[in-house]
């Protein structure tokens, strides 16, 4: 079982990101003053905030077979530790995503020691613990995506979640990752090459990603007019 | 484009990449709570108070688990000082166990290895930190501990073990005719005799499962093998029917039963007398594993004439598509062609003129492609693949130099499909079309 009784204070190479992810709006605001009087009130005010954008990062990140239960608790407890170390209303949502995503590249690291020592056969059967979807063949393109993601290295596979599946700004990914503009564009363009290559080389994962590419324009297209209208 | 493999003749962008990647995984997120919010929540609170088993939080551990924490402390602290009073526990494999009851006392087995539970747990500590807990109305039985050997009868009942790795140990648990071999891990285990069958519950590790007829495989961590044995009663369901049966452990082609292959998750998927019943698992349950060489294998060591002539259209194109994604484009159109002449009106014989075609195209037979793509879209005008049979027909036209028909085919294609991916090249298409004949006007 892993340890998950140390809490995860502060990102140690993570620097609380300055604003903004978003701009501190009035429930960052109410949180922020809670956090700086003290007491454990705001804890649950904090999760019930923030426990769908730490899930939503967590899985997009590392896909349907993470442990995410775990690692989402990681998330608070690591938050509730050191929240009192934020400065600024503004800041509150970036030092989750920051926090989040120091956890989600911890996971991935423990993940890559796990495959270069695990046998073949986890792989063989993971699939099995892919929770149900009810197209099958969404199971194994996601097991698939989720493989292919997995050979990326830790930091490009983060910019890639970020900003393709999480659909975040080049800025924003830096902040959060606490990189360079440059080198998340150096990494993005990696990670997309990369990813290319071994999609293309995976026909039943090509086929799924063109046909779902495609139905879901349709769909946008059908709303289009809509939104021009609105 | 010379790394595609047979099969995948046109490469993605990367829009369409994300976009199909970032769908997927939407699609997942929105498709189903998987995430139960207060039970983490719950998890939250228990490591920040330090207390990691609380009786009112709603917990994935059984009630009668639950109470092993505190118990195995001062179990362990027993077991410590017996250990240490009696020089024991220097070597692994001088493995001695205490056992405790819910009150924390010591139980004296009187010399007999066996003990019986009713309504309270009972827990044995071993000397290398190894516990196995023993749920209500269980009974069991020591058979060896001498050597680093651990023999464990599981008579009736259901036992937690937490087994601790150590290459000096040798742990295994015997449940009617089958046997576990741990090898670092912990799991559930249950037995009913007048059944004969059990179930193994994974949850950390692996063990390998033994069974009447010999190895059955490994079984890893958030799996489930139900132990399947001869039944009192032949219409008894074998595995209690509470129990969720998800996935059986790994065993050999052949060796298992379709049911609970297909990890139908249902108590009738284990309503078959015998684990070790040969049938085939359905192509259609190994495609849901992704277990697509397992299904080229099988049909050919089958005979591909005698599958032909007897699996239904779904499992041959099953089979079809297996054979392509593993890079068999002969065996798949092999496949696809009897699919056709065999079964003609069935939707997966429809379908199979537009994977016809893509083989074709990626063999470079233009013609062929086209022809088939003609079929396909003919034949199955609502079909899933007409935007891509469309498009790729209209690739292939413009490829072959006839325009006017690309044109006509672009034309189309912007109708049924404005916004759909070949939606450039048939507006470019159109448009050279529309100059040119503004030029020669």
């Amino acid at each position: 079982m892993r340890d998950l009784s140390t809490p995860n204070p502060r990102p140690a190479h993570l620097k609380p990101v300055p604003p903004p992810l978003s701009l501190g709006d009035s429930a960052d605001a109410r949180l922020f003053s809670m956090i700086q009087e003290g007491g454990t009130a705001w804890q649950r005010l904090a999760y019930d905030q923030y426990f769908p954008l730490v899930k939503g990062l967590i899985i997009r990140s590392l896909g349907p077979m993470a442990d995410a239960e775990d690692l989402i608790a990681d998330v608070f407890v690591g938050f509730f530790e050191s929240a009192s170390n934020i400065r600024s209303p503004t800041r509150v949502r970036s030092y989750v995503v920051s926090i989040t995503m120091n956890v989600v590249r911890r996971e991935l690291r423990r993940r890559r020691r796990r495959r270069f020592f695990s046998l073949v056969e986890e792989e063989k059967r993971a699939v099995d613990r892919v929770p149900s979807t009810d197209d099958p063949k969404a199971k194994v393109a996601l097991l698939h995506l989720s493989r292919i993601l997995s050979t990326l290295n830790p930091d490009d596979h983060l910019v890639f979640a970020l900003h393709v599946l999480e659909d975040m700004n080049l800025e924003d990914v830096a902040q959060a990752l606490d990189m360079s503009l440059s080198t998340v564009k150096r990494r993005l363009r990696r990670a997309n090459e990369r990813l290319l290559r071994r999609v293309s080389q995976n026909p039943l994962l090509s086929d799924y990603v063109r046909d779902k590419g495609e139905r879901d324009e349709a769909l946008s297209a059908e709303d289009g007019p809509l939104k021009e209208v609105l | 484009m010379s790394s595609e493999k047979k099969g995948t003749a046109r490469s993605l962008g990367e829009a369409e990449l994300g976009r199909g990647f970032r769908s997927l995984m939407d699609d997942y997120l929105t498709s189903g709570e998987r995430v139960d919010k207060e039970r983490v929540f719950s998890q939250i609170v228990q490591r920040r108070t330090g207390l990691r088993a609380v009786e009112s939080s709603p917990s994935r551990v059984p009630r009668w688990v639950r109470w092993a924490a505190p118990v195995a402390v001062a179990a362990a602290a027993a077991a410590a000082f017996a250990f240490a009073f009696y020089g024991l526990g220097s070597d692994p494999r001088d493995l001695t166990y205490v056992v405790t009851a819910h009150s924390g006392a010591q139980v004296d087995d009187q010399g007999s290895h066996r003990w019986s539970t009713e309504d309270e747990p009972l827990l044995v500590t071993f000397s290398d930190k190894s516990t196995v807990l023993l749920a209500p109305k269980t009974s069991v039985n020591l058979e060896v501990v001498e050597s680093g050997k651990v023999r464990f009868g599981l008579e009736r009942g259901r036992i937690h073990a937490h087994i601790a790795h150590h290459e000096d140990t040798d742990y295994r648990f015997r449940a009617g005719e089958y046997e576990v071999f741990v090898t670092g891990t912990e799991f559930d285990l249950s037995f009913e005799p007048s059944r004969g069958s059990g179930l193994l519950d994974m949850q950390e590790g692996s063990v390998e499962v033994s069974g009447p007829k010999g190895r059955l495989g490994r079984v890893l961590g958030g799996e489930k093998l139900a132990l399947v044995g001869a039944p009192a009663k032949a219409e008894e369901p074998a595995v209690p029917p509470h129990e969720p049966v998800k996935a059986p452990a790994a065993e050999e082609p052949g060796e298992r039963d379709d049911a609970t292959a297909s990890g139908a998750g249902d108590a009738s998927s284990a309503r078959v007398p015998s684990a070790h019943r040969s049938v085939t698992p359905s192509y259609r349950s190994l495609a849901k594993q992704a277990r697509f060489a397992e299904i080229v294998k099988d049909a050919e060591s089958r005979g591909l004439k005698a599958v032909l002539a007897t699996k239904s259209p779904e499992e041959l194109a099953e089979l079809a598509h297996a054979a392509r994604y593993v890079g068999r484009g002969d065996l798949a159109t092999r496949v696809l062609k009897s699919l056709v002449q065999s079964h003609p009106t069935s939707s997966a014989a429809q379908s199979a003129h537009f994977f016809l075609g893509r083989i074709a195209e990626a063999n470079g037979e233009s013609q062929k492609a086209a022809r088939e793509y003609d079929i396909y879209v003919k034949s199955r005008p609502g079909g899933s693949y007409v935007a891509e049979a469309l498009g790729r027909r209209m690739a292939l036209a413009q490829k072959s130099g006839d325009l006017s028909l690309a044109t006509s085919l672009a034309r189309q294609y912007l109708k049924r499909f404005p916004s759909g991916p070949y939606r450039a090249a048939a507006l470019s298409l159109t448009e050279q079309a529309e100059g040119s004949r503004l030029l020669h006007r």
